[in-house]
C-alpha cells in the first residue's frame, strides 16, 4: 500500500460517519400512516358508527342491507326494542343502511372516515368476531330503563288518581244513591201511615 | 418431441374431426391443431379460447366463457327496489354509472316517478366521467397486446383523476353505488365539480395531445391492425355488433342521440363513426368518443341546474314492465325489468353488449393469421365481468 492511500483511510473513514449520523437523524422517507388521523375527503364510507341514544329499532337498516349482513340485537327494553349489529367482514360498505335511517336531524347509524380497520392474528374466527356493535349501549339501556320506570311511575300514578277519581265518582253516585232511597223511603215512610190512616177511615 | 408439443399447450385433433367439420375438411384434418387461447391469457382475462389452426391460419375459433359467473340477475331478484344497484352496477365495475342509469330509469318508469332535472345532469356528467375512464383502459390494453404496455400506464394516471371525482362524489373508487331509482344519492359538491374539471382539464391538456401525438398516427400500430378483421355495414348489422365496434363500420348507432335519456336530450355533441369497419378503426373510434365525452362533461357541468337531486321512491312498485336501452361504454346495454308489485324486482333481464360482440367474434376471425387474434380481440372492446354477468 502507497503512503497516500494510507493517508487517505481515515479521512474515508470520518466521512462515512457523518454520513450514517446524518441519516440517522433526517427525517424519514417512509412514514406510518395509520396512527397518524388521516381524514378523508367527504363521503368517505368507511367504518360504522351507531349510536344507541338515537336508534329507535325500526330495523330499516337491516331491511336495507344488499348482502344482510346487519342484524338486529333485541335489547330487553322497550325503546330501542332492538339495535342493529355490523357483521364487518360481511359489509361490502355500500352505506345504503345510512340512506335508510329515519331519525332526523343526526342518524343513528353512519358511516364514519374511519379506513384503520387492522385485526391482528387474523384467523376465521376472529374475522366473524369483528362486528361494529353500538356505541354506550348499556349506558343508553340504563337510560331507556330509568325513563321507562318514570313512565310506569307516571302511569300508575295517573291510574291511582284515576282510579280514586273512580272511587269518588262512584262514592258520590253511592251517596247519591243513598240519599235517594234514603228520600224514597222517607216518602214511603210518610205514605204509608196515610194509607193506614185510609184504612183506618 | 410429442411430450413437448403437448407441454406447450398444444394438442393433436384427431377425436374433435367431426366437431369441426360442418364442412368436409379433407386432408387438412390432420394439419389441424387446437390451442387454447388459455383461461389466464393476458390478453383474453378470465375465458377461454379454442382456437384451431391449420399452421399459422385461424381456421375456427370457440369461446369457452363462464369462468366470471356471478348470477347477477338472479341476484337482483332477491334485493329491494333501490339496493338492487350494488348488483346491477357489478355487470362490470369499470364504467358502474351507466348500467345503473338504466336500471334506474327502468324502475322510474314503472313506478311512474319523475326524476328532478339535477340528478339528470348530475347522471350525465357521471355516466361521461364512466365512459372515460372505460375508453381509457381499452385505449391502453388495445395496444397492450401488440406488446407495448407504456400507453396502458399513461392511460392509468389520466383515469387516477377520475377516480379521485368520483371518490369525492361518492365515497368509493370504483363500485360507488351511487345512482339509484329517483335520482342520484348524494349532493354534487363544489369540490366535487372542482375535481371533475381537473380531471378533465388533465385529459384535454396533457393527455389527449401527447397520446395522439405518439400512439394514434403511429405507422407500425396501422401496419399491424389496418385491412384486419373487417366487418361491412351490412354484415354488422346482421351479426348484431353494438357500440364502437357498430359505429366503426359506419352505423350512427348511439341510444344518446337516437333515444335521449338524463339530459342528453340537451346537449349538443356528435356521433363519432367510421367508414373502415376494420381493427384501427375501432380504435380510432374509441379515441374520438373520448375527445367528444370530454366535451359533455364540460356542457353539463355549465348547465348545471338548482334543486333538488333525489326523490322519493316508492317501497311497493305497482306491477308493469318496462325495457330500457342505454348507451353504454361498451355498446347499447338493455334492461328489461318487470315488477309483480312487490318490494323488489320479479325479474331483470340484461342485454349485454359485449355478449353480442363475442359472438361475431368467431366469423370475423375465419381466415386469419394466428398473430391477429389478440388484436380482433381487443378491437371488440369487450368486458368479461360483462359477458357472463
Amino acid at each position: 500500500m502507497e503512503a497516500k492511500e494510507a493517508l487517505k483511510i481515515p479521512f474515508e473513514a470520518t466521512k462515512k460517519v457523518l454520513r450514517v449520523t446524518k441519516a440517522l437523524f433526517a427525517p424519514k422517507a417512509t412514514e406510518i400512516w395509520w396512527d397518524k388521523g388521516v381524514r378523508r375527503e367527504l363521503h368517505y364510507r368507511g367504518k360504522h358508527i351507531i349510536k344507541a341514544e338515537l336508534c329507535i329499532g325500526c330495523g330499516m337498516c337491516s331491511r336495507a342491507c344488499p348482502v344482510n349482513c346487519i342484524e338486529m340485537v333485541p335489547t330487553g327494553v322497550k325503546k330501542p326494542r332492538a339495535v342493529p349489529k355490523v357483521r364487518a367482514n360481511e359489509c361490502m360498505f355500500c352505506g345504503l343502511c345510512e340512506d335508510a335511517c329515519p331519525t332526523k336531524p343526526e342518524k343513528a347509524i353512519k358511516l364514519t372516515d374511519h379506513y384503520s380497520m387492522i385485526l391482528e392474528d387474523v384467523t376465521w374466527d376472529k374475522l366473524t368476531d369483528y362486528v361494529f356493535e353500538p356505541e354506550n349501549l348499556e349506558e343508553a339501556i340504563e337510560k331507556a330503563k330509568k325513563m321507562e320506570e318514570l313512565i310506569e311511575k307516571k302511569k300508575q300514578e295517573a291510574l291511582k288518581k284515576k282510579q280514586q277519581a273512580q272511587q269518588a265518582k262512584a262514592d258520590m253516585k253511592k251517596e247519591q244513591a243513598k240519599s235517594a232511597e234514603n228520600a224514597k223511603a222517607e216518602k214511603e215512610q210518610q205514605a204509608k201511615p196515610q194509607k193506614d190512616s185510609k184504612g183506618e177511615e | 418431441m410429442g411430450n413437448s408439443i403437448s407441454m406447450a399447450g398444444y394438442t393433436f385433433v384427431v377425436e374433435e374431426k367431426k366437431e369441426i367439420s360442418g364442412e368436409d375438411l379433407g386432408l387438412l384434418q390432420e394439419k389441424l391443431l387446437q390451442l387454447n387461447w388459455g383461461v389466464q391469457h393476458p390478453a383474453s382475462g378470465p375465458m377461454r379460447l379454442k382456437v384451431w389452426v391449420d399452421g399459422d391460419e385461424v381456421v375456427k375459433v370457440d369461446p369457452d366463457i363462464g369462468y366470471v359467473l356471478r348470477l347477477l340477475e338472479k341476484l337482483v331478484e332477491y334485493r329491494t327496489w333501490i339496493n338492487a344497484i350494488v348488483n346491477v352496477e357489478r355487470a362490470c365495475f369499470i364504467d358502474n354509472f351507466g348500467t345503473m342509469t338504466g336500471y334506474s330509469i327502468a324502475a322510474e318508469k314503472i313506478a311512474g316517478v319523475k326524476v328532478p332535472k339535477k340528478a339528470d345532469y348530475v347522471r350525465t356528467i357521471l355516466c361521461e366521467g364512466g365512459r372515460i375512464v372505460s375508453h381509457l383502459i381499452g385505449l391502453g390494453s388495445f395496444i397492450g397486446v401488440l406488446g407495448v404496455h407504456t400507453p396502458m400506464q399513461w392511460a392509468l394516471i389520466a383515469r387516477e383523476k377520475f377516480l379521485d371525482a368520483f371518490e369525492v362524489y361518492s365515497g368509493q373508487r370504483i363500485a360507488t353505488a351511487s345512482i339509484i331509482p329517483g335520482g342520484v344519492r348524494y349532493e354534487p359538491t363544489g369540490k366535487f365539480i372542482e375535481k371533475m374539471v381537473t380531471a378533465v382539464d388533465f385529459l384535454e391538456k396533457e393527455f389527449i395531445p401527447r397520446y395522439g401525438e405518439v400512439f394514434i398516427d403511429n405507422p407500425t400500430l396501422k401496419l399491424r391492425s389496418r385491412g384486419i378483421g373487417v366487418v361491412s355495414r351490412e354484415k354488422a348489422i346482421d351479426l348484431g355488433l353494438a357500440g364502437p365496434a357498430l359505429r366503426a363500420s359506419g352505423v350512427a348507432s348511439d341510444m344518446r342521440k337516437d333515444y335521449p335519456y338524463a339530459a342528453y336530450g340537451e346537449l349538443d355533441f356528435r356521433v363519432v363513426t367510421k367508414e373502415e369497419g376494420d381493427a384501427y378503426a375501432r380504435y380510432l373510434v374509441i379515441w374520438e368518443e373520448l375527445i367528444e365525452s370530454a366535451k359533455i362533461i364540460r356542457q353539463a357541468i355549465e348547465g348545471l341546474p338548482e334543486g333538488e337531486w333525489r326523490t322519493k321512491f316508492p317501497v311497493k312498485v305497482p306491477p308493469g314492465e318496462a325495457y330500457v336501452n342505454v348507451e353504454w361504454a361498451r355498446g347499447c346495454f338493455g334492461f328489461h325489468l318487470v315488477s309483480d308489485g312487490g318490494t323488489g324486482p320479479y325479474r331483470l333481464k340484461m342485454r349485454a353488449p359485449s355478449f353480442a360482440n363475442l359472438w361475431a367474434m368467431p366469423e370475423m376471425m375465419k381466415n386469419v393469421k394466428l398473430a391477429d387474434v389478440p388484436v380482433i380481440f381487443a378491437s371488440l372492446y369487450m368486458c368479461h365481468g360483462d359477458i357472463d354477468r
